[in-house]
């Protein structure tokens, strides 16, 4: 069945209509990097797409809270010097083409291994803004993804826009992949660490990407530092601990054995290089 | 789908189409308006034969739905130099072979175009950063930065 049609509002209440309107007939187009190699190659036929490309969901603004809206490019989020850890995940992602199209909210929906971006801000404790006709309301990103390529979104929300709080601490964001650029992650890992005025780290964050069948945090890793100084064991017992806990795949890039092993690799190296 | 009218500029002039929503920008650059220096490679995005600049920034045009170039300004090849009046970049890949079949080449060159408009003496880690996302299978990479590389020494 061929698409039937197009729809491009001009405003944030235009795509709302047109979602509480054709719900789960209407396929989202932001960047179009996800969606148009499917419409190209007619891979998908929704009944409706809806472009989010006029909506005006793309202003950023920092008031203590940073709000980065949903349709902002990785490029202008790859420049963003308030939020170095997200801004060296978004540099990972594709190619500067690819990045000046490529939407930070859309890298919430991309399949694994992909989602670099979405790595970076689940180390920042980002929260996901979901509106609907009906109103607005917050998911952390630690309970936005609720299995493989689902989320906790309801049938007519969108997101608008991604806040992460001001930032604390040390970070660090590695991405391991075949190639510099368009290239798929095999694993990547976002740290970001609090330590007290002794070195004893009072707060860890370690999100791992192309680890299991969306992007997740490395929690038993994360106890694994709290309470400790940033040492050797320390830092041993967390990449133990991130490949136990993680649930890697195979696929065309690595296998879900080669995976597990990298976690434990990357998320050590993360550590040794954080600041 | 509805056809639409999308008016934009093409290397200066104004040009408009008839075409449906979500037809690629590439796919109507090539096969309505003639322009074959913008080429179809992978129609992924991923190896950066169609970039062409909108608005001076590149973009893959064969993710690029029509709709997007409405009143936006495109640049391509066609733009930046010419077979009388080539560009220094154009000159620079003649000199250092940095051509074999050519295909590559436009989105090469438009690249780095962009590239030198935002920075006009970028480093060679900066060229070969810029130039990530296009991908040769001739020359091996090397006449093509130093290509670029001899346009930022004149500079």
């Amino acid at each position: 069945m061929p698409i039937e049609k197009f729809i491009m509002p001009e405003s944030l209440d235009g795509a709302l209509d047109a979602l509480n309107e054709y719900g789960t007939d209407a396929l989202l187009l932001a960047g179009g990097t996800m969606v148009m190699p499917l419409v190209n190659e007619a891979q998908t036929s929704p009944r409706v797409v809806v472009s989010l490309q006029r909506a005006g969901l793309n202003t950023v603004r920092a008031n203590g809270q940073i709000e980065i809206g949903a349709t902002t490019n990785l490029t202008r989020v790859s420049q963003m010097n308030e939020l170095p850890l997200l801004a060296a995940a978004s540099k990972e992602i594709g190619s500067w083409a690819i990045r000046n199209m490529a939407t930070l909210a859309g890298n919430l929906f991309v399949p694994p291994p992909a989602g670099d971006a979405a790595v970076a801000l689940l180390a920042l404790d980002a929260q996901v803004v979901a509106q609907s006709k009906n109103g607005e309301r917050r998911i952390a990103l630690d309970q936005f993804f609720t299995g493989l390529m689902q989320n906790a979104l309801k049938p007519n929300e969108l997101v608008t826009r991604l806040v992460v709080p001001k930032p604390r601490g040390k970070t660090n964001f590695i991405k391991y992949a075949r190639r510099e650029a368009n290239a798929p992650a095999i694993v990547s890992v976002a740290a970001r660490i609090v330590t007290d005025p002794e070195g004893i780290i009072t707060e860890a964050r370690i999100a791992l990407g192309a680890a299991n069948d969306f992007p997740m945090r490395a929690k038993n890793a994360e106890a694994a530092l709290v309470g400790s100084g940033l040492n050797t064991q320390a830092i041993a017992n967390a990449a133990n601990a991130a490949m136990n806990e993680c649930k890697p795949f195979s696929d065309a890039l690595a296998s879900e054995w080669y995976r597990k092993k990298m976690v434990g690799v990357y998320v050590k190296r993360v550590l040794e290089g954080i600041k | 789908m509805e056809l639409v009218t999308i008016s934009f500029k093409l290397n200066g002039r104004p040009v408009a189409v008839v075409a449906s929503p979500l037809e690629n920008l590439r796919d109507v650059l090539r096969e309505k308006l003639q322009v074959l220096t913008v080429k179809a490679g992978c129609g992924q995005g991923g190896c950066g034969s169609c970039t062409v600049l909108m608005n001076g920034e590149p973009v893959v045009s064969c993710l690029t739905p029509i709709v997007n170039a409405q009143g936006q300004e495109i640049t391509t090849l066609e733009g930046i130099g010419t077979f009388n009046n080539l560009h220094p970049l154009q000159q620079a890949f003649y000199d250092n072979f940095a051509a074999q079949c050519g295909y590559c080449s436009s989105g090469m060159i438009t690249v780095a175009k962009a590239l030198l408009d935002h920075n006009p003496h970028p480093s060679r880690e900066q060229i070969i950063d810029a130039l990530a996302g296009n991908v040769c299978r001739c020359t091996g990479y090397v006449p093509i930065i130093q290509a670029i590389e001899q346009v930022t020494d004149s500079k």
